[in-house]
């Protein structure tokens, strides 16, 4: 089993290695990240001097701020791997993958993680910078640190999958990018990104708990500020579930769309 | 034929081929249209959580960011018209320019109406008809409808500006992108969360104070001095964008790339 993983690490080390190469392009194109920070620390600097309130949704100023670095990290480092996987279909690509000996959403998965990975270190770093100048730094308790590294993995993960099983509608529709838009938006909000989901009413927030969303975004970012170590390992079991489950309707989808996979010439 | 009237006609004419366009392309036109509503959408609603959490953080209640919204949208669809201001600094450093160069009329206006992105009308007047169920009294959508279009004026001549440095500036396609993008964010948050230097920030450099701030001023306080500012702001802004482009037009030379027919 472990074996037959090897080639998933090696294409996502290679696909690592080779965006490192526009690592300084990512960092010197965050101008979008700044000027979303900086908005953010207004806001929220406003909103907690005027309310009165130190916590609010559990979180104190701080930790909100630094809360929204890393979701907006996240959720920016994201590559387009959907249009990749619906570029394959259309043209046909996907075909010649079929006697190759991997699974398609698993490489497609190794390469994007290997690419998001270095965007999103790149992501951060900037963010870090940022808000360590507008709040002053943050530093996590080393402790929390290895927990942090598996659950963003994991989110990552989950929310690539989620992105290639969009890819795979291509089998049926022309362009994926309604689908994409949907579940993007819906990430943005009920995931938590531009705001932590313990501020919704209740009905908002209970539809966020039934949706995958949040254990993309929301839930390492908590841990990121929390640094609660119990709250870790329950969150990587129900990460765990999340990328199974979603791996598995993926394969479904998948399936269902070779089987009617129809390629004209050579 | 006057002057004004062979504009008039070219104008008619690029937005009959430009209609035609929309009606050719009408599920890519649709998606568009659905995806820019929902991520305001999306935006609103963390709006409206955010009153709903803190109702008395200001004067200013959902209504005020709904409007602030409502008239961005408007002002982005009716620039819009006007689509290629988005792509001045693009068509200069890809020999895209010379074909306007060539035909007998003005050049800035040719290029300016050439492209055009009608399916954001149909969002605008979307938007139009959410502002009056919200605020059924006909002053207000009439304020409405003009701060719409003095915004527009003005996020038009402050791309107008930054494409025209490209003449200038082979970077200054990337420069204007990113300020674009900052007034934009700008203008869809309420200018009381800025303190400091943000406060010039944002009715100078990056001017979306008139185009968040200043409708809502004008629609809820009947400020209407501030029509009278906004519109100065607006012409000045266009006004320093028509001379950016005439004084880099004399400036421009001509690459070896040459395409016949551009956007």
């Amino acid at each position: 089993m472990l074996k037959s993983m090897d080639k998933y690490l090696a294409a996502a080390a290679l696909s690592a290695k080779n965006y490192l190469g526009y690592a300084s392009e990512v960092i010197f194109r965050s101008g979008f990240l700044v000027v979303i920070l900086f908005v953010f620390v207004n806001l929220w600097t406003v909103t907690y001097s005027r309310s009165g309130a130190e916590i609010i949704a559990g979180f104190d100023l701080r930790q909100m701020l630094w809360y929204l670095v890393f979701t907006e990290s996240i959720v920016i480092s994201r590559p387009r791997v959907h249009l990749k996987v619906e570029e394959d279909i259309r043209t046909g690509t996907v075909s010649y993958t079929l006697v190759r000996p991997y699974n398609y959403l698993l490489f497609q998965l190794s390469v994007s993680l290997g690419e998001r990975m270095v965007r999103f270190i790149s992501t951060l770093l900037v963010g870090y910078a940022v808000m360590a100048v507008m709040v002053g730094p943050y530093f996590p308790g080393l402790s929390i640190l290895p927990f942090l590294m598996v659950t963003v993995v994991l989110a990552m993960l989950a929310d690539l999958i989620g992105m290639i099983t969009i890819g795979f509608f291509a089998f049926w529709v022309e362009d994926v990018s309604p689908f994409f838009l949907v579940y993007s938006r819906l990430q943005m909000l009920l995931g938590g990104m531009i705001v932590p989901i313990t501020l919704f009413p209740p009905f908002l927030r209970k539809l966020s708990e039934w949706l995958p969303f949040r254990f993309m975004v929301y839930a390492p970012a908590k841990l990121f500020v929390n640094c609660d170590i119990s709250q870790a390992l329950s969150l990587m079991a129900g990460q765990i579930f999340i990328c199974v489950l979603l791996f598995l309707i993926g394969m479904s989808i998948y399936r269902m769309g070779v089987k009617r996979l129809d390629v004209n010439g050579g | 034929m006057s002057t004004v009237g062979k504009y008039l006609g070219l104008f008619l004419g690029y937005l009959y081929i430009n209609a035609k366009g929309l009606l050719e392309y009408k599920v890519s036109s649709l998606i568009a249209l659905f995806g820019s509503l929902l991520n305001s959408a999306i935006w609103l609603v963390f709006w409206w959580v955010f009153f709903k959490r803190f109702p008395n953080i200001s004067e200013w209640q959902f209504v005020h960011l709904f409007t602030i919204w409502a008239v961005l949208n408007v002002a982005l669809a009716l620039v819009s018209v006007f689509y290629n201001v988005y792509n001045i600094s693009e068509l200069i450093n890809e020999g895209k320019l010379e074909y306007y160069l060539l035909k007998p009329r003005n050049a800035l206006f040719h290029l300016l109406i050439a492209r055009m992105r009608l399916v954001d009308l149909v969002e605008a007047t979307i938007w139009l008809i959410s502002f009056i169920i919200l605020k059924p009294e006909l002053p207000a959508v009439i304020l409405f409808l003009v701060m719409s279009v003095i915004s527009a004026g003005i996020i038009h001549g402050f791309l107008l500006i930054f494409g025209s440095l490209g003449f200038f500036l082979k970077s200054a396609d990337g420069i204007g992108t990113e300020l674009y993008n900052a007034l934009i964010t700008f203008s869809t948050y309420p200018n009381w969360i800025f303190r400091g230097a943000a406060k010039w920030i944002i009715f100078t450099v990056i001017p979306a104070g008139f185009i968040s701030y200043v409708p809502v001023q004008v629609i809820y306080n009947r400020a209407y001095l501030w029509i009278l500012g906004s519109l100065g702001f607006g012409i000045v802004l266009n006004v320093i964008g028509c001379v950016v482009f005439s004084r880099g037009l004399k400036y421009f030379e001509t690459g070896n790339t040459f395409v016949l027919r551009a956007d």
